[in-house]
C-alpha cells in the first residue's frame, strides 16, 4: 500500500514536471519567436543564403538572393524551436546549456544551408528525385532535428525525473 | 571461479551509460528506417496524400460554415469573401499534419516499449495531432479572414513551433504515463 502511495506521488510529481516544462517551453518559444519575427529573422535568413552561395557554386549554379531569402524564411524556424527547448530545460547548468545551444545552432545553420542549396539544385535540375530528397531533409530538419539535438547535446536524462527513474 | 564480481559505483554507471547509448543508437536507426519507409510510401501513394488534403479542406470548410463564414471551396482551395476583398487559402500536403503524424509514429515505433503501449500511443496521438491541426487550420483561416497582415506571423508559429511542441508533449506524456520501465534484465 505504501508502495502504491509512493508510486502515485512519483507519478504526480512527474506530471507536474511535464506540465511546467511545457508551460516554460511555450513561454520561451513565444518570446524567441517574437525576437525571430521582429529582430533576428531577416539577418538570419540572409546569413543562411550567403552560406548557401559558395556551396551552390560548387554545383555550378548561381544563387538568386531574393529567392534564397524567401525559401529560408519558410524553413529557418528550427533554431528557435531548439533554443526554446534548451531554455525550458531545468537542472542543467548554464555553461552546459550555452555549449549545447552553440553546437546545436551551428548544426542547424548547416542543415538549413544544405536545404536551401538543395532547393536550388532541385529547381535547376528540375528533378523529382532531388525534390523528394530535399523535402525529406526539410521535414526532418524542421520536425525532428531540433528534438534530436536537444536530446543529444543536453543531459536530458538527468533533467527529468521519469527518465532518471527509468534508468535507475 | 564462477563467482563474478558485481559491478559497483562508477563501473555500474559506465555500464548503464553504454547500455543507454546502445539503446539510443538503436532508437535512431529504427526511427530513420520507419520515417524513410513511411515518407517514400506517401510518395508512392499520391492518391492517399490528395485524399488527406481534401479531407482536411472539407473539415476546415465544415467548421468555417458552422461559424457562419462566407467562402467558396474549389478543390483544396478556400476563397474567403472578406470586407477587404477575396483571400485565398490553399491546403497543401504540409497543412494536413500527415508528416508530423508520420514523425510521431516513427518515434513511437522506434522507442523501446511494449506493443500494447505503442498501440495506446498511436490511438491517442494520431487523433490528437489531427484535432490540433484542424484547430490550427481553422484559426489561421480566421486570421486570414479578419487580419490578413498577421497571417504570416501566426502561420509560422503555429505550423512549425507549435506542432513540434505539441508532438513532443504527446511523446513525453506517452513515455511518462503509458510506457512502464522493463524489469531489470528483461528483454522488451
Amino acid at each position: 500500500m505504501s508502495e502504491n502511495t509512493n508510486e502515485g506521488s512519483v507519478r504526480g510529481a512527474a506530471a507536474h514536471e511535464v506540465l511546467f516544462f511545457f508551460l516554460r517551453l511555450i513561454g520561451a518559444s513565444i518570446v524567441l519567436y517574437l525576437i525571430y519575427y521582429f529582430l533576428v529573422g531577416k539577418p538570419y535568413v540572409q546569413f543562411i543564403a550567403l552560406l548557401a552561395k559558395p556551396i551552390l557554386s560548387v554545383f555550378g549554379y548561381p544563387i538568386i538572393m531574393t529567392e534564397a531569402a524567401r525559401i529560408t524564411e519558410d524553413i529557418a524556424l528550427n533554431p528557435f524551436v531548439f533554443l526554446s527547448l534548451v531554455a525550458a530545460t531545468l537542472h542543467v547548468s548554464w555553461r552546459v546549456k550555452l555549449r549545447g545551444a552553440g553546437i546545436g545552432l551551428v548544426i542547424l545553420a548547416l542543415a538549413n544551408t544544405l536545404t536551401v542549396t538543395l532547393v536550388f539544385v532541385s529547381n535547376y535540375r528540375n528533378s523529382e528525385a532531388w525534390w523528394t530528397g530535399t523535402e525529406l531533409l526539410n521535414l526532418t530538419n524542421n520536425f525532428f532535428l531540433p528534438i534530436l539535438l536537444w536530446l543529444v547535446l543536453l543531459p536530458i536524462r538527468s533533467a527529468f525525473s521519469f527518465f532518471r527513474d527509468r534508468n535507475a | 571461479m564462477g563467482q563474478r564480481k558485481k559491478p559497483e559505483g562508477g563501473e555500474k554507471k559506465k555500464l548503464r551509460g553504454s547500455a543507454f547509448q546502445r539503446e539510443f543508437l538503436l532508437f535512431l536507426i529504427l526511427f530513420f528506417i520507419i520515417w524513410l519507409l513511411s515518407y517514400f510510401l506517401t510518395r508512392r501513394l499520391p492518391g492517399f496524400v490528395d485524399w488527406t488534403i481534401m479531407a482536411v479542406t472539407r473539415e476546415v470548410a465544415y467548421f468555417l460554415e458552422l461559424l457562419g463564414y462566407n467562402f467558396t471551396m474549389s478543390g483544396p482551395s478556400l476563397t474567403f469573401h472578406t470586407a477587404h476583398g477575396g483571400e485565398n487559402l490553399v491546403v497543401v500536403s504540409e497543412c494536413t499534419g500527415l508528416y508530423t503524424t508520420i514523425i510521431y509514429l516513427s518515434i513511437i515505433g522506434a522507442y523501446p516499449a511494449r506493443i500494447g503501449e505503442k498501440l495506446i500511443g498511436v490511438a491517442i496521438g494520431v487523433p490528437a495531432i489531427h484535432a490540433l491541426n484542424l484547430v490550427r487550420m481553422v484559426f489561421i483561416s480566421l486570421v486570414l479572414y479578419h487580419r490578413r497582415e498577421l497571417f504570416d506571423f501566426f502561420h509560422g508559429y503555429l505550423w512549425q513551433v507549435g506542432f513540434v511542441i505539441f508532438m513532443l508533449l504527446l511523446v513525453i506524456v506517452w513515455m511518462s504515463k503509458i510506457v512502464k520501465p522493463a524489469p531489470a534484465g528483461a528483454p522488451q
